[in-house]
């Protein structure tokens, strides 16, 4: 089953945090942010994914092949 | 799931609750990454999903690309909400990084500021994506 990996780091952080039933809301909240590693990610945003300009090229290089 | 936490995250950051400034205002840049990412990943393989499949149908080189025109003139606000997201990603990120290596008081305000535009650039990307589904 995939599980959404912030979903999943929240409920490690509940879990590992012995959030007791009946918390507060302010309590549970403080749990899933003390949970999150607080530590800043190395790269920004989209690094490494594929880029819009390289679909592009690939697609347009379809094309030539399909049609000459 | 994400977006609650990053909302969270600027919440308690906006409150004073919690861990230190810096470490929810981490919390929130890393969390609005992951949440961008995962529709990124989305954006992604529906601009590639399209163009192939006009491509299949096309009966004429014209038809291909007239159709492609069409899918990357559609997909154009999705590109530039990705980008806008990341630069503003990049800004936050820059300012909490410069707290972290001076050691001094973080700037509040400033760095709050900063996540709302946050906010504002995820809200943007995502329903872009989403209008595009």
């Amino acid at each position: 089953m995939d599980i959404d990996p912030v979903a999943k780091k929240v409920l490690e952080g509940i879990v590992r945090h012995a959030v007791p039933f009946g918390s507060s809301i302010v309590s549970i909240v403080e749990a899933i942010v003390n949970s999150v590693e607080a530590e800043l990610r190395h790269s920004p945003p989209f690094e490494g994914q594929t880029k819009k300009e390289s679909i592009d090229s690939a697609i347009d290089q379809k094309i030539k092949d399909k049609f000459g | 799931m994400g977006h609650l936490i990053f909302l969270l995250g600027i919440a308690l950051f906006a409150t004073g609750c919690g861990p230190s400034a810096t470490s929810r205002a981490i919390v929130a840049l890393n969390t609005a990454a992951d949440v961008a990412e995962s529709a990124n990943k989305v954006l992604i393989a529906e601009y590639e999903n399209e163009q192939n499949a006009a491509i299949e149908m096309a009966a004429s080189r014209e038809d291909a690309e007239r159709e492609i025109r069409e899918i990357r003139e559609r997909y154009k606000p999705a590109w530039i909400a990705q980008k806008t997201f990341r630069l503003v990603w990049i800004d936050a990120a820059t300012a909490v990084q410069i707290v972290q290596l001076s050691g001094e008081a973080p700037d509040v305000g400033k760095i709050l500021r900063l996540l709302e535009r946050l906010a504002e650039a995820q809200r943007s990307f995502i329903e872009s994506v989403k209008k595009l589904e």
